[in-house]
Parts: structure tokens; sequence; C-alpha cells
């Protein structure tokens, strides 16, 4: 499903340059699992923002679906991002002054959708995740977990192919944290692709594959 | 904080405050500096303040302005030409234009430019207290000045009464038709230094034709650097800038504060992958809902105000040029922030 030729990735001009992926080749199947770790700085962050088309980079191929990415182009990019990839971040990064419904339903307001399609969608997602009884509850009056519940919500009502997750877990206590860890696994047992980036050895352990980053390259696989 | 069940984000908030609170002030200051130019104008009588009398006498060539005016014109620009008509009842006074002069306050229809002003016909711009008197005639209007139909090419005036309300402005031609040749003028000019070329070109044209008397011109000195910038004018105007500047600030200001408070949403959307247009959309329907809205409490208020106070009196350009230092500083940067994420990276 997604493939990754010698890719590389820099920030910043002339001595303030820094490297943040030199030359990452790695693949993951349709249907896998896999936790993407490495310490602070290693460029695992990086890695899924490409993967997201949230970033472009500066050299090397991406593959997605048999299809290489063209990076320069933003708009297909943003259309990647849209029809196929869900993403999850660690602050949640839901919209304030939108209840639940309306934070879960934001990716499919220009699908097209009629009003019923959308709330069967949303509705069947929050149920799934234990929330519905949070519809109209706005973020800030939700626990931790139930945000991130939420940003899961909003990632996988459109149904995408690819979920990726950044430090899904970082902002949760442990309980909360195995909470979120099997939400992830049901929804990849369930066919979806998972890659979870993540400092957490028990996140990385439910995973099928653990690749490891170190200073922007690949450093190993489990 | 929420409305009718609905989360209203603290920015929203900041933002429709600082609307009211700028577009009142704007409105205010723009209002009052228009009513100071007006103020201005009447009390220089039409003039710029650059201006000098001067009397002919014995000359018997009534067409000699037609030739001068052309040489003047080719020479200067942005001057006037006045002749008062000697009416006990009415201030009538005709006039030659050339290039940028004072414009009075108008109501309806436009002041004399060079062609309306040189043309043989006679042509009339009335104060507003001369309206009744106007006859309809072919679809044109007439004033009946003495007997002569002039067209009335339009009305000019203040709110309040004002000398202007009951002035009347005509062509030159026509005015000298009432006065003769042999009378009293006073050219007025937009730069104090082409007082006296006017003046000499003037005094040197009707050499042999007859009689010129011009007064002692009492803008003689020439303007120094350090009296042209402590100029009342001046002071005056910087200020006036200083304020907009401040005001247009505040917009950019509180724009960047409700687009830093918004972030979260932003990145939501992005996560989303909401295409340039539909972030466009979204942005559109919370800041222009808000701002719009306290523009328009700000507006209600200082018309409330002007209803009271005698010294606000908000016209329609008033609040179109506040419209565009509030609302459309703030689309602007909106705009260049939205295509600087565009371009930019997560």
């Amino acid at each position: 499903m997604i493939e990754m030729k010698n890719v590389y990735k820099s920030f910043g001009k002339n001595n303030g340059r820094v490297e943040a992926l030199r030359g990452v080749n790695l693949s993951i199947a349709d249907g896998e699992m896999v936790s993407i770790m490495g310490k602070s700085g290693s460029g695992k962050s990086t890695l899924l923002n490409i993967i997201g088309g949230m970033m472009s980079f500066d050299s090397g191929e991406y593959i997605y679906d048999g299809k290489s990415i063209d990076y320069k182009n933003h708009k297909k990019l943003v259309e990647l991002r849209r029809n196929d990839i869900g993403v999850v971040v660690q602050y949640f990064a839901l919209a304030e002054d939108l209840n639940v419904y309306n934070n879960v339903a934001l990716p499919l307001k220009y699908k097209g959708y009629s009003g019923r399609k959308v709330k069967k969608l949303v509705m069947e997602v929050l149920e799934e995740l234990g929330i519905s009884d949070k519809v109209k509850a706005y973020p800030n009056e939700l626990s931790g977990g139930q945000k991130q519940r939420v940003a899961i919500a909003r990632a996988i009502v459109k149904q995408p192919k690819l979920i990726l997750a950044d430090e899904p877990t970082g902002a949760l206590d442990a309980a909360t944290g195995e909470e979120v860890q099997r939400i992830f696994k049901k929804l990849n047992d369930s066919g979806k692709t998972v890659i979870i980036v993540t400092h957490d050895e028990k996140v990385a352990s439910i995973c099928d594959r653990i690749i490891h980053i170190k200073d922007g390259v690949v450093d190993n696989e489990v | 904080m929420k409305i009718a069940g609905k989360r209203i984000p603290k920015g929203n908030a900041l933002v429709f405050i600082s609307f009211a609170a700028i577009s009142l002030c704007l409105i205010m200051v723009i209002s009052l500096s228009r009513q100071e130019k007006i103020n201005n104008i009447i009390r220089k009588g039409l003039f710029t303040g650059h201006e000098k009398w001067f009397e002919i006498s014995e000359c018997e060539d009534e067409s000699c302005w037609d030739r001068i005016l052309t040489g003047l014109t080719e020479k200067h620009d942005d001057f006037a030409l006045y002749v008062d008509l000697p009416d006990p009842e009415i201030s009538v006074r005709g006039i030659y234009v050339s290039g940028e002069v004072v414009i009075p306050p108008m109501i309806s229809g436009k002041y004399f430019d060079e062609t309306s002003s040189g043309s043989s016909k006679p042509t009339v711009v009335l104060g507003k207290e001369y309206e009744s008197n106007i006859i309809s005639r072919d679809g044109k209007k007439y004033y009946d000045y003495h007997e002569t139909q002039c067209e009335v090419i339009g009305i000019m005036g203040t709110q309040k009464d004002s000398r202007i309300n009951h002035m009347i402005v005509m062509d030159f031609k026509n005015a000298l038709n009432f006065t003769g040749i042999n009378t009293d003028y006073t050219y007025d000019v937009k730069d104090k230094e082409d007082l006296a070329d006017v003046g000499q070109y003037i005094n040197e044209s009707f050499q042999g034709m007859g009689q010129l008397f011009m007064s002692q011109n009492s803008y003689s000195g020439a303007t120094t650097f350090v009296s042209f910038l402590f100029s009342e004018e001046v002071i005056m105007d910087t200020v006036y800038i200083m304020m907009l500047i401040s005001f247009v600030v505040s917009t950019v200001l509180v724009t960047f504060i409700w687009l830093r408070n918004r972030e979260t949403l932003f990145k939501s959307w992005d996560l989303c992958g909401f295409r340039f247009l539909e972030k466009v959309n979204e942005i559109a329907k919370r800041y222009y809902i808000i701002s719009f809205g306290g523009f328009i409490f700000g507006l209600i208020i200082i018309l409330c105000l002007g209803n009271n106070m005698d010294a606000v009196n908000v016209s329609v350009i008033d609040v179109i040029q506040s419209f565009a230092f509030t609302i459309g500083i703030g689309t602007t940067i909106l705009v260049c922030s939205l295509i600087r994420r565009l371009f930019s990276k997560i």
C-alpha cells in the first residue's frame, strides 16, 4: 500500500538547515498495523506527515496504492488526505466551537452527502466508539479519552483506507491510553491499515511491526 | 460562553466588540474630518486661501478673456478665475476653472470643470436654497437669472445652513455678460507658488488694452520647509493620517488575534482535507458575520449619537470609507494569511 524510496526532507536554509529525513526506505502492506518509534527529533512525525500528505518532501519517491505521489502538487496532497487518509493527533485538534456531532461530521461537510447520510455515518462511528451520548457536548466538556475518541471518530467517519496517529496516547493517562490502543487494534482488525507514531512501548507492542527511526533513517524493523 | 445553546469562542466576542468600537470611532473621525474640510471651504468663501483680487478698467476688447484664458490654461494648471456679480439680493459668482480647484459639497449633479466653465452656453450651479426655482424643460433643468435661462448642472449645499446654500455659481462668459469686462476679479491657485506667476501673466496680457490694478500679494514671502511642516494644514492632515493608521493597525491586530485563536480549527480543516475555497467559505462565515455585525453595531451607535449631536453628521461616504478601513483591511489580511497557509506546511 505504501512504499517510500530514498525520501529526503529538510527544514531551514544555509547554516540553520536541519535534515529531518535522510533517505528513508520503507514499505507498508495493506491491512498492516505498524508503529514508528524513535527519539524526539528522529524524524518520525515528519515521516507520518509526509505519508499523510500534510507535508511535501525534497526528493525521493512516495508510492501510495501503486501510484507515485506528486509531492509538489498541494491540490493532490489535499485530495489524498480528504479521501483516503484519516489522521489523529496527540492534542486532538478538535474545533472548540463545534459540538461532538459537528466535529465528527467535519470531513463529510463538503462531500456532497445528504444530511441523512451524514447523520447515519456520524452516529454509526460515535456508537462504535461508545460516545453517542456526547453528541451535543462541546470539546471542553469532555475528558481526554473522550476527546481522543471524538478525534478518532472524525478520522474514520469518511471510511479511509489508512489511519495515521501521531502519539495518540501521549496526552492520556495509562487506562485511557489502553482503551485508545484497543480502538486502533479493532480498526486494524476491520481491515484498515494503521500507522502509529509513538514513544510508548505498550502501544508499539500491539502492532504487527515496529519501525525504528534514528537520525532521519530507518534504523531497524522488528 | 454560550448563546442560544451554541458555544461562542472568546475570539469572536473580541472581534465583535473591537469592530464595534473601531467602527464607531473611525466613522466619527472620518465624519468630523470631512465636516471640517467643508467648514474650511465655507470659511474661505470657496477659495483655497491662495487668491488675489484685481480690477480691470478702460478695456474695450470684450472678448479678450477668451484669448488670455487659453494662453493661461496652456501655461498653468490648477487655477480658477472668479468674477462677482453686483447683485444686492443673491451672491452670484462667475467661474473659469483649469485643473483642480476647490469643489463645494455637492448635493446632486456636478461642479464646474474646464469645459463647462468655459462654454458659451449659460450654465449654473445653484445653492440648495434656490432649488425650488428650477424649471424643468426637455429633460433638463433651468434657472432663470435676470431673464437668462441657465442650465442647472448641479446643486451644492450643506445640511446645516451656510452661505453656500445661498450662492449661485455660473460660467465665466455668462457672468461677464452681466458685469462687462471692466470689473473686479479674483484668481485662485491650488499651489501658493503659482500665485505670482499667474498674476504676472494676467498683468502682462492686459498691457496696452486697459488699466489693471492688482492688490498687494500677501503671500509673496517664500514658504520655508519648516513653516510648511508646522502649518496648521499639515499638522491636521498628519494627525488625521496617524489616526487612520492607528485604526488600521487595531483592525490588523484584532484579525491576527482572531486567526491565532482559531489555529485548532484551521488544523482540524487541514486534517480533514478541506480545499482552499472551502476554508475561505468557513472563515468568511465565521469572521464576516461577526466583524460585519460589530461594524453595524458601531454604526447604529454613531447614528444615534449623530441624532443628538450637531457636530456628528455621518454621510454614506464616511460609512463606506470606514468599512474599507476596517473590514476591507481585515479581508486583505485573511486572504493573505490563507494564501500563506496554502503554500506552507503543517
